[in-house]
């Protein structure tokens, strides 16, 4: 018994949120009304993009302005599957488009669309990505490099009206289909909650390994991991790929419970919110995305209602109290008080 | 024959010529220490000797190649030289273990780092460097409350995880109490024969403690080079870096 409570003491605060978490995310629709539920649904595909932005900010020091770029771009793949499988899409044929264009024609197969939904965002990281660590770009610069990068998705999104519907983007967009039909709103609260637990493991595993504990230190110091022998442009690149299909998949998710994506979804606007998710909760340890997320959009959800026109406002100062007072964040705060006190006794053990 | 040979190497930051033109060459298993005052170039000499700088001319050969200006990370995983940044670089966050485990060699790359396990060969190879250093017994402590010197002995530890035939180390005995700079005196003279090294130092009596060939700079120039006693006498030496009695009081450079 004793050998159980000491083990218990040993585990970070942090683990102990997350199964509270999870218990609380999987009674939820038991006390909860239909569109109570929908909403949660989408604010957890939403914990799936913050954590892969933790990912890239949290543990590699490499703050994106611009990753709901790969969220939006798992979306817009996403919802075109959807809508493609009932033939051509009212935005198309509005332009006297009657037939879908053929470089669209891989996701007219729903499967090969859903995985490219995770694997575009993934090739455009790469892309990008080797352009910008190739180069060294590192610190604001590459904050300014995403932030243009939010603005010309958006822009390009917005533009492109007859194959990607502009700015009032796609819309009818069904949930996931489970035998005959779509499945109803309580099935697909439990499909999104599953991704979740499988992409909060995943990440779990992969800042555990050797990888993991290398991208922590580039974030700290990346020269000394350079001599090291670490070729650390490989392993930002890395990051960077698995952060940016993280993101498309949560944006896979959140289409097809939302039921519509437009530019809103890929520009700056999500972006900045992601960062104020992660910033709130704490960067660097996972949980703090899930808290950060949650907290903020239920915020956003009940007050705006209350105080709509000052929202934004709203957003602008709870971002600066964390900024100025606590910059770890709400879990970061918990796990600094526990590493202290452990620290004063293991002092006083020496 | 030498392990490391460098030839006329210089370079120059904005006109100002930080290294200019120096040769020097280093035996296999030997311990070289290069002095000099505050701006002489010693940092910025194993800045280009680790790659971290590339030379405006000239070369470094390490051990039959041409290393000069390669990528740093290949100049550790390839070549084999490690250095040790002055003050300590270690990553507070993580277990004093967990860090030697990160600079265990040959896990560097992207598919080794995914799928690294622990082994008892790897454990192994872990505590014989921490035990070099005497660092075993703490190496489950968060490697950030260790004392400042017990820091620079885990960053010595963390090089010999990586086994280099080549020690760069900058400064080793920053900040440290006499005692502590003793105990790395011995500890360095222990690892030399077995590894080449080569360290910058301010402290005098560290110098004299490891008496080994000494190379001065001075302005980017080596000014001298020979044994502690020789280097002493020399009278150029004594005009521009012992001048104010520094070789008496083991103060000399410590501005």
């Amino acid at each position: 018994m004793e050998g159980l409570l000491a083990a218990a003491r040993r585990v970070r605060v942090n683990r102990y949120i997350d199964i509270c978490l999870l218990l609380f995310l999987a009674v939820f629709p038991t006390f909860s009304s239909k569109f109570r539920i929908d909403v949660m649904a989408g604010f957890m595909a939403y914990v799936i993009f913050a954590l892969s932005l933790d990912l890239l900010w949290g543990y590699t020091g490499l703050m994106s302005f611009g990753h709901a770029v790969m969220f939006g771009m798992g979306a817009y793949v996403g919802g075109l599957t959807n809508v493609f499988q009932k033939g051509v899409p009212d935005f198309m044929a509005n332009y006297g488009i009657t037939e879908i264009p053929p470089f669209f024609a891989p996701l007219t197969s729903p499967a090969l669309g859903n995985v490219l939904a995770v694997i575009l965002p993934g090739l455009l990281a790469l892309i990008i990505g080797i352009f910008i660590f190739s180069s060294r770009v590192s610190g604001v610069f590459f904050c300014l490099i995403t932030m243009a990068l939010a603005s010309a998705f958006a822009t390009f999104t917005n533009s492109t009206q007859q194959y990607l519907g502009g700015s009032n983007g796609i819309n009818r967009i069904t949930r996931f289909a489970l035998g005959d039909g779509p499945v109803d709103v309580t099935q697909n609260y439990y499909i999104i909650l599953a991704a979740l637990v499988l992409a909060y493991l995943f990440c779990l595993w992969l800042v555990n390994t050797r990888f993991g504990k290398a991208l922590t230190s580039i974030a700290g110091n990346e020269d000394r991991l350079r001599f090291l022998g670490y070729r650390t442009r490989d392993f930002k690149l890395l990051v960077f790929v698995l952060s940016g299909m993280l993101a498309g998949f949560a944006g896979l998710l959140s289409v097809r419970t939302t039921g519509f994506v437009s530019p809103v979804n890929c520009g700056l606007e999500l972006s900045t919110m992601a960062v104020v998710w992660v910033a709130v909760g704490g960067r660097g340890n996972l949980t703090g995305a899930a808290v950060g997320t949650l907290l903020i959009n239920w915020a956003e959800s009940i007050l705006s209602e209350h105080i709509a026109s000052q929202w934004q406002l709203t957003i602008g100062v709870i971002l600066l109290l964390f900024v100025l007072f606590m910059r770890d964040g709400l879990v970061g705060a918990a796990l600094g008080a526990q590493d202290r006190r452990r620290q004063k006794k293991l002092r006083e053990a020496l | 024959m030498a392990i490391l040979e460098v030839r006329s190497l210089a370079v120059s930051f904005k006109g100002f010529r930080a290294i200019d033109g120096v040769d020097m060459d280093v035996e296999r298993g030997e311990l070289r220490v290069i002095i000099g005052p505050n701006g002489a170039g010693k940092s910025t000499l194993m800045d280009l000797i680790t790659a971290k700088t590339r030379p405006t001319s000239g070369s470094v050969i390490f051990d039959g190649a041409d290393i000069t200006g390669l990528d740093i990370s290949a100049i550790s995983s390839r070549h084999g030289i490690g250095r040790k940044f002055q003050g300590p670089n270690i990553f507070g966050g993580m277990t004093v273990l967990e860090n030697v485990e990160l600079a265990l060699k040959g896990h560097g790359t992207l598919i080794k780092a995914l799928f690294y396990r622990r082994t008892r060969r790897t454990l192994e190879l872990i505590a014989g460097a921490l035990e070099r250093v005497g660092l075993y017994e703490k190496r489950d402590l968060p490697a950030g409350i260790l004392s400042h010197g017990e820091k620079q002995w885990l960053e010595i530890s963390m090089l010999l995880a990586q086994s280099p035939k080549l020690m760069i180390l900058d400064e080793p005995t920053t900040g440290m109490t006499a005692e502590e700079t003793y105990k790395t005196g011995e500890l360095i003279m222990g690892l030399s024969g077995e590894h080449t090294i080569i360290a910058a130092e301010h402290d005098m009596d560290f110098v004299r403690q490891v008496a080994s060939t000494v190379t001065v700079l001075h302005q980017g120039k080596v000014l001298a080079e020979g044994s502690i006693a020789d280097v002493e006498r020399d009278p150029r030496v004594v005009a521009v870096y012992l001048r104010d009695d520094g070789l008496e009081s083991g103060e000399g450079g410590r501005a």
